[in-house]
């Protein structure tokens, strides 16, 4: 039997029954939580009788006693949260990618624009070597599991959801189980083309339930906020670049180098839809830079980015303000109309891609500021505010 | 050898002839062939109730336990493996008279270790003069240089403290181990309480049962008495080591109990010998840390640097008495087994009065006297590590063969080399013909009503 005693002014307080332990085993000399066992309630019998205090027993909630909010939410689970949010969306980023990569290059047989483009891309990111690309090359493109690859970033997401396992629903957490045992299961697999193909279709599929979960299972609650934020962020600037890329590219009004940008932004349904055409230059940029209804569009990212960044600044104050009404301003300067080529001329037009590229590269920089900003204000706790609250 | 009784299929004679009455063991039940006063009503609600009544009290008692997410986590099995809590529908009971005697007996030996640990992080008169061998505290690992000469608020060393105790033969109550860095299983005991309570409501009104709450309510006043806040209202946290603790279903359970903000160490932040515990909203001033952390672990700055679980500087902040950490910093040295021996003077010299509660009778091999005896009777002796950091588990010198005695001897011996004081295993002993006596236990057979085993209470832990 376990006794406990607690220090009160007028000396030890005894707790009038205890842990009482049961073994497991019949036949255990000794026994320990460890080893496994059960325990009994202790009932000390009064011999005459007690006032019986207030009850630690639950009691009836009412109106006044609702809570809407942890006063106490931990910065540890809040950027575990932000952190889930990220790599969630970089996971689908990347697959999105490496599917795209490998479609093209079987599609193109080895060449073509769209699979430069594509290829630029991949590079940026360190996925695939320098050298023209072969089906062993690809193949680990998708195996590896380096710094920044597919497989890195599945552990990581792996590893944040892990901490904050609490508050994800069960279904929810399945999924992120359901995506770890696949990603794990890779190292196993003979590795061929037609094999990273299947994996990454059945990813993709996963990957993007997540998203569905965020949307709709998880209580808009200030964790869920951070979690939105992180994935907003993380589309951002992966879109920002890829965007940037493509437009230096010097097939740029290809229909296959445009369908490859718009594989990437996930609008090519949209797009489809709208213009039963092949892909032009300014209705695709449209789509992905300026349509607020389209998801996938930087300024609708900018946009909630907005909204969640002004709930949590009427909570804990500004810090985001400025820098992502810079963003908003860097998109607003993207003139398609200058890219109008009976307006603007051959040569203009060469120059506007350029000065667009550059912006792009500035606001993915600007994203990246932010993110940077909102670790010290929320996470670290070392910004000016936080100075303020010490010395107080 | 079985101590089971079918009680709800077994008529009244036959059910308690069943029990097993080994008179080498205490009869928590029985004193000669009658049933102890205060099991008689239990045991007679057992006997009003239908088998049905039983089983639907059993689920109840699952079910409870399934839908609170009662849980242990076990260190042994795979990664991730959370076992539900066992608890046994029977509740143990114990007569008012005794467990008077049993609390006093605990609360004096609090206030003793208290104080021993008030010498020996203070003027270290024990040592001084001998009570205690310097060898044994300061080769502890618990025994925190760093922590040396700090003030607590209220000379409060202990917080919170707890005995593990076993009966004798005779019925005496004898302790086994004193837990004193961050006692574990209140929470449980809480739990435990609230489910068997609504399992037997009726008798559990009648038999006007004493409740837990007070203990919880004290621990509460304790954290907000001691916390040096100043004007501010006060802010206490549990600090745990995070999920995969073998307690840390009770580490949660107690943070809503008690009303603190349950935190990791990478959640609090020092800052100007300030705690503060960062949160989206900012950072908050901390004022006292109820740790479920072990003394070494707590700062990674002063004490072991590859603990990842503490807060850097944690101890700054104790030194400048910013923060209260409960139990203090270093507590942990008294829960040393080496230390029992030396408990009956010292309670003498101190509080001028005996030691209420018997230790199991126990011998630091230290001693080189002690030694000899110790190792002349060694397979009739149980052997355990006087430090936690000789990783040593407890070892049974009966169920040793002559080749397992023998390595025994050679690493008590081999203690004695001055190039490695910590290596030396520390011996305890306890009487060999009440072994297994004192170890009372149930075979958990089951019968046709499987609910309805009786389980005894263990003695050892």
């Amino acid at each position: 039997m376990r006794v406990y005693a607690v220090a009160t002014p007028d000396g030890y307080l005894v707790m009038p029954g205890g842990l009482t332990r049961v073994a497991a085993k019949a036949g255990a000399a000794t026994v320990s939580m460890q080893s496994g066992g059960g325990s009994k309630d202790t009932w000390v019998l009064a011999d005459a009788p007690t006032l019986v205090g207030p009850r630690l027993m639950p009691r009836v909630l009412g109106v006044r006693d609702v809570v809407r909010k942890d006063p106490y939410l931990p910065s540890r689970l809040v950027e575990n949260l932000y952190w889930l949010g990220r790599y969630s969306e970089r996971s689908d980023n990347l697959t999105r990618l490496l599917r795209v990569l490998l479609a093209r290059f079987v599609d193109d047989g080895g060449s073509g624009p769209a699979l430069v483009s594509v290829l630029d891309v991949g590079r940026a990111r360190t996925l695939i070597g320098r050298k023209p690309p072969t089906k062993a090359t690809l193949v680990d493109a998708v195996h590896r599991t380096a710094v920044g690859s597919l497989r890195d970033t599945l552990a990581r997401l792996y590893w944040s959801a892990t901490q904050v396992r609490g508050r994800l629903s069960q279904e929810n957490w399945r999924a992120i189980v359901e995506i770890h045992r696949e990603q794990m299961a890779l190292t196993a697999a003979t590795p061929d083309l037609q094999g990273a193909m299947e994996f990454l279709d059945r990813l993709l599929m996963s990957v993007s339930a997540l998203s569905g979960f965020a949307l709709d299972d998880m209580t808009r609650d200030d964790g869920w906020r951070f979690l939105v934020i992180g994935r907003r962020l993380e589309r951002l600037q992966f879109l920002a670049d890829v965007i940037a890329r493509v437009l230096r590219q010097s097939a740029i009004d290809e229909p296959a180098t445009l369908e490859t940008l718009l594989e990437l932004a996930d609008s090519i349904i949209t797009y489809r839809l709208r213009y039963l055409s092949a892909p032009q230059l300014i209705p695709t940029l449209d789509l992905v830079l300026l349509d607020g209804a389209n998801p996938h569009s930087l300024s609708f990212q900018i946009r909630e980015l907005q909204r969640e960044f002004s709930t949590v600044a009427a909570d804990y104050g500004d810090g985001t303000g400025a820098a992502l009404l810079g963003i908003e301003r860097l998109l607003g300067s993207c003139n398609l109309r200058a890219l109008e080529e009976t307006a603007v001329g051959i040569a203009g037009r060469r120059g506007e891609l350029a000065r667009m590229a550059t912006q792009l590269n500035e606001l993915a920089a600007a994203a990246r500021g932010i993110a940077e900003q909102l670790a010290l204000k929320h996470f670290a706790h070392v910004d000016d505010v936080s100075q303020a609250t010490l010395s107080a | 050898m079985s101590a089971q009784i079918d009680l709800a299929t077994t008529a009244p004679a036959p059910l308690l002839a069943s029990v097993d009455r080994d008179p080498a063991r205490y009869q928590e039940l029985f004193d000669g062939d009658h049933i102890r006063p205060h099991w008689q009503e239990l045991i007679a609600d057992l006997e009003r109730a239908t088998p049905l009544q039983m089983r639907h009290r059993q689920q109840f008692v699952t079910r409870q336990i399934r839908e609170n997410g009662i849980s242990y986590n076990i260190y042994s099995e795979a990664k991730d493996s959370q076992r539900p809590w066992d608890l046994d529908l029977l509740p143990q009971m114990v007569d008012a008279g005794e467990w008077r005697a049993l609390a006093s007996g605990i609360a004096q030996r609090a206030s003793l270790l208290n104080s021993v640990l008030g010498d020996l992080y203070g003027p270290q008169q024990l040592l001084r003069t001998g009570m205690l061998p310097a060898e044994l505290i300061f080769g502890h690992n618990n025994f925190l240089w760093p922590c040396q000469g700090i003030k607590v608020p209220g000379g409060s060393f202990l917080h919170v403290y707890a005995a593990d105790l076993a009966r004798a033969p005779n019925g005496a109550w004898w302790v086994v181990a004193d837990r004193a860095q961050a006692p574990s299983g209140a929470g449980y005991a809480l739990e435990n309480r609230q489910i068997i309570s609504r399992a037997f409501p009726d008798l559990y009104r009648q038999l006007q049962v004493t409740p837990l709450d007070a203990f919880f309510r004290a621990l509460q006043a304790c954290l907000q008495r001691l916390a040096p806040s100043g004007d501010e209202a006060p802010l206490s946290v549990l600090l745990t080591p995070g999920r995969l603790n073998e307690t840390y279903f009770e580490h949660v359970y107690l943070s809503r109990q008690l009303g603190v903000p349950l935190v990791e160490g990478q959640d609090l932040s020092v800052r100007d010998a300030r705690v503060y515990m960062k949160t989206l909203g900012g950072l908050q001033r901390v004022h006292t840390i109820l740790r479920r952390l072990d003394d070494d672990y707590c700062d990674p700055l002063e004490l072991r640097s590859d603990s990842a679980l503490g807060v850097p500087g944690l101890l700054e902040a104790v030194r400048a008495g910013h923060v209260v950490v409960a139990n203090a910093l270093g507590s942990g040295v008294v829960e040393s087994p080496g230390l029992l021996g030396f408990l009956p003077r010292i309670c003498e010299a101190l509080r001028g009065e005996k030691l209420a509660l018997p230790s199991v009778a126990t011998w630091w091999c230290g001693e080189a006297p002690v030694r000899r005896h110790a190792l002349e009777r060694l397979s009739r002796l149980v052997i355990k590590a006087a430090y936690p950091s000789q990783h040593f588990a407890a070892v049974d010198g009966s169920t040793l063969n002559s080749a397992g005695l023998a390595e025994l001897r050679a690493r008590i011996e081999a203690g004695r080399t001055p190039m490695s004081p910590r290596s030396r295993s520390n011996c305890r002993k306890r009487r060999s013909g009440s072994a297994a006596s004192r170890s009372g236990k149930s075979s958990p057979g089951r019968s046709a009503c499987a609910s309805m085993r009786w389980r005894r209470p263990m003695a050892t832990w």
